[in-house]
């Protein structure tokens, strides 16, 4: 499974586009990550309006993850495509997004 | 005039953490002369429309000056993403109004871009230095 995931990761940041992979948990996103581009900063919001959630510098990741009592990803519409699964958006330094989706077994 | 602000970043503890400033318009000399430095701009203003508050950033900078990128992009290349949603929530790719990615070989093609899609007017950012 790590293999897959972290060779589609490595393809999309290959071939110079975005897309969605899907991973087993957090970690194993977080160890793709730091395989494939060990040099992305993490990029974290301390404090601030959700506004400054959507700025990410190039080069960096962020880990979002789902809160069981709502059932959503903070800061998410409903709506939104990733509202519902904990996942890690990779904004790479050419801009594009990858995002690394932990694939929800209970579903 | 829209008001304009500028998205910057800190390290603290390894972690890069957002901070945001007034963007003040810049000249066209500083601004390619800083994007030649690696400096990566995020402006963002909001918008009224219809009783929703949407947010506009746009976000620009150097590719082929990254080390990694120096192969792939050998002449002068700089990308633009400019991204628009509701204000109130993380932006998410199927609730965009807006989404777009796209690479120019000089700085005035972003700002030519930028203005005659109306996402910024020139003289809204860029400094008259005539």
């Amino acid at each position: 499974m790590f293999r897959n995931s972290y060779k589609e990761t490595k393809n999309l940041l290959k071939s110079g586009q975005g897309g969605e992979v899907k991973v087993r948990s957090l970690d194993e996103g977080k160890a793709i990550v730091s395989k494939i581009s060990p040099n992305y900063g993490s990029h974290e919001f301390i404090k601030g309006p959700v506004s400054s959630v959507k700025k990410m510098p190039t080069g960096s990741y962020s880990t979002e993850v789902k809160d069981p009592l709502t059932g959503l990803v903070p800061g998410h519409v409903s709506s939104g495509k990733h509202a519902s699964v904990s996942h890690i958006k990779i904004l790479t330094k050419e801009k594009n997004k990858i995002y690394l989706l932990v694939d929800d077994m209970t579903k | 005039m829209k008001k304009l602000y500028r998205t910057l970043f800190k390290k603290i503890e390894n972690k890069l953490c957002n901070y945001e400033v007034a963007f003040n318009r810049i000249s066209l000399n500083s601004l390619k002369n800083d994007l030649s430095k690696g400096e990566e701009f995020i402006l963002f203003y909001f918008t009224k429309e219809n009783s929703t508050k949407n947010e506009m950033v746009v976000q620009f900078l150097r590719l082929d000056i990254i080390p990694e990128l120096k192969k792939k992009y050998k002449k002068e290349t700089y990308v633009l993403g400019v991204e628009k949603g509701d204000a109130r929530y993380t932006f998410d790719e199927n609730t965009l109004l807006i989404d777009e990615r796209h690479e120019f070989h000089k700085v005035e093609g972003i700002i030519d871009y930028l203005d005659k899609k109306g996402y910024l007017k020139k003289e809204e950012w860029i400094k008259d230095e005539s």
